[in-house]
């Protein structure tokens, strides 16, 4: 079927590259080998998630989710692989996405243990 | 090399909540700015008040006419406090209700035309167009009839936060005072500020954004020193204490930009020294936008500020802007504060009445702790088929940046693309309707990472120095698609002056 003329215009200009690697097989030193809460995850789950997943916020722990400590975030990991790693549907609308080394930075903490140091 | 995380490198525990704040929520929807730009071709009066007819005008190169940034900002590179074009643009072209006298071309473009079936009207100016004419003989200027005051009178008396005068002869480039109505043309002294307040559907949060304070003084023609210092915004409150009590320290309060130029030189040529915002591409307010915040250009963040030297021109039409620096860095104790690398960033292009196209390049040189090498290419464009067509109120623009970096943690070279689209409609003065899309793909190498982001936005420019503004996204992450939590509605409300 032929593609409608503005919609091949507008894939062209939104058009970005699509590599078929993933980061762990194309450069596994981009992210940290042995990660920790303290240097490693905290940072991240401040960054992308605390600003509504925190108790003492406005939006509170939402639906029961928060990810503010280390023991509340492995208590809600369930829920970061669902809507993290899997349907990348969180963050929500149009907040940044995780980029490809924090995933592989909070997936090397969890298979590690989780540890909260 | 470090193993914290990138943006929230120096900062932790709490303080990764301002930057969440800042970075995923305060997507200021009001990034029509460079829109200002390419849509202000149209006419003459967007920038200034009348007289159309010249008397010995000056040179084409002597005259302040750009639709670069430099047109309405002190800052060249766009941003912050506004020149007095600037200020005459928001007083009388940008607002539903105008207090300057309204661009003829916009007269009859006020949405409550609707309601009073009065198309013919005046425009709803605080100064009789009758003192204004917009044609007629060309008279010498001392006898010149755009001051209806008369050639003693005080400076202006809508100040805006603007004071007395230059010491010297009054500047060749702002030579006639009345050129933008009440406004002094060429102040000694300006003050202004920005303050935003966002509410975000996904959170919900409600939450003050933004209050930066600007000040330039002009002490003598070609001379001027410009400063911004600001308060970062979260959550609860403003932040004005970086020692104070813990929640304090999720924001800063310091200097944004501090530099001294000399300017108005012919071709609008500028030189300054001091700490800045290089040129490179668009300069959208929305500091989310891909092309901006990845590419560490976000305004919002202290880390992409610059110390170094800049030059550069913005005629009409052809621009030029280059510069070299050295990083600020995010925990810089003061303005001048720099980190180490270095860096040069060039830009230029030609800005016409109807359309726009230009190009950029940066190289940044810096240790891996710092962001690391990066070298980053933009191509900008724009097209305002509202010069040609009176009922067609529409300007686009548009920028592609193509970038290589270094991988976090391991150093290893990586490419990135962005892309940027906005189309915006003014059906009415004072309201621009927004469709736009951006578009991210951090790791060339790397499958399913990228990311679509269309959005709807609509802007109420309701007042002079008042802009409700509300965008609604859906983000589109390649991984995933479209999913429940897709969507989300950002509302600000942005007082400037």
């Amino acid at each position: 079927m032929h593609r409608p003329i503005a919609l091949t215009l507008l894939a062209a200009l939104t058009a970005c590259g699509g590599g078929d690697a993933s980061l762990d097989e194309l450069d596994p030193g981009a992210a940290p080998a042995e990660p920790t809460w303290i240097a490693h995850i905290e940072p991240i789950m401040a960054f992308h998630c605390v600003a509504c997943h925190d108790p003492d916020g406005q939006a509170g722990a939402q639906e029961g989710y928060a990810y503010d400590t280390c023991e509340a975030t492995r208590r809600g990991w369930g829920g970061i692989v669902e809507t993290v790693f899997e349907t990348a549907e969180m963050p929500p609308g149009g907040a940044p996405r995780l980029e490809a080394w924090e995933e592989l930075t909070l997936r090397r903490w969890h298979e590690q243990g989780a540890r909260c140091d | 090399m470090t193993d914290a995380h990138p943006i929230t490198h120096g900062i932790h525990g709490n303080h990764g909540i301002l930057f969440a704040l800042l970075t995923l929520l305060a997507a200021a929807p009001a990034d029509a700015l460079p829109m200002y730009g390419a849509r202000s071709g149209r006419t003459c009066d967007n920038c200034h008040s009348l007289p159309n007819t010249w008397y010995d005008p000056p040179e084409v190169s002597r005259r302040k006419c750009t639709l670069s940034c430099a047109g309405c900002h002190v800052d060249p590179n766009g941003g912050g406090l506004r020149t007095v074009s600037g200020r005459y643009f928001g007083q009388s072209t940008l607002p539903m209700y105008a207090t300057e006298a309204r661009p003829l071309a916009d007269r009859h473009r006020d949405v409550w035309d609707l309601f009073t079936g009065e198309a013919d009207r005046p425009a709803p100016s605080s100064q009789p167009l009758a003192d204004y004419p917009s044609s007629g003989p060309v008279k010498p200027l001392d006898d010149h009839p755009t001051d209806p005051r008369g050639p003693d009178a005080s400076p202006a008396d809508v100040g805006w936060l603007s004071f007395g005068r230059p010491l010297g002869e009054p500047a060749e480039m702002a030579w006639l005072r009345g050129r933008y109505g009440d406004l002094e043309a060429d102040p000694l002294l300006q003050l202004g500020a920005d303050l935003r307040f966002g509410y975000w559907s996904a959170g919900p949060l409600v939450f003050p954004m933004q209050l930066d304070l600007h000040a330039a003084l002009h002490p003598v023609e070609h001379l001027t020193v410009a400063g911004t210092v600001g308060a970062r915004g979260r959550k609860a409150s403003l932040s004005f204490d970086p020692d104070g009590a813990p929640d304090a320290e999720q924001a800063r309060f310091g200097v944004r930009d501090l530099y001294v130029m000399t300017h108005e030189w012919p071709a609008l040529t500028h030189l300054r020294v001091g700490r800045f915002m290089p040129a490179f591409g668009t300069r959208v307010a929305d500091h989310t936008a891909y092309i901006r915040r990845p590419f560490g250009l976000s305004m919002e963040d202290p880390a992409n500020r610059v110390i170094g030297v800049e030059a550069g021109f913005a005629a009409n039409y052809p621009h030029v802007t280059v510069s070299a620096f050295k990083p600020s860095t995010r925990e810089a104790a003061g303005p001048f504060d720099m980190g180490d690398g270095w860096g040069a960033a060039v830009d230029g292009g030609w800005r016409d009445l109807a359309w726009q196209l230009g190009g950029s390049a940066m190289i940044r040189r810096r240790p891996l702790v710092a962001g690391g090498d990066t070298t980053d290419f933009a191509l900008h464009w724009a097209y305002n088929p509202w010069r040609h067509f009176p009922n067609v109120p529409v300007t686009y623009l548009a920028e592609v940046v193509y970038g290589r970096y270094q991988r976090r943690y391991s150093g290893s070279e990586a490419a990135r693309l962005a892309w940027y689209h906005q189309v915006a409609w003014h059906p009415f003065n004072g309201i621009v309707v927004r469709l736009r899309h951006d578009s991210f793909d951090p790791d060339l190498d790397l499958r399913d990472d990228g990311i679509q982001r269309p959005g709807l936005g609509l802007d109420l420019h309701l007042v002079p120095g008042l802009t409700l503004s509300a965008d609604g996204r859906v983000g589109i992450p390649d991984k995933g698609g479209i999913g429940e939590e897709a969507a989300d509605v950002f509302v600000q409300l942005h007082g400037w002056f």
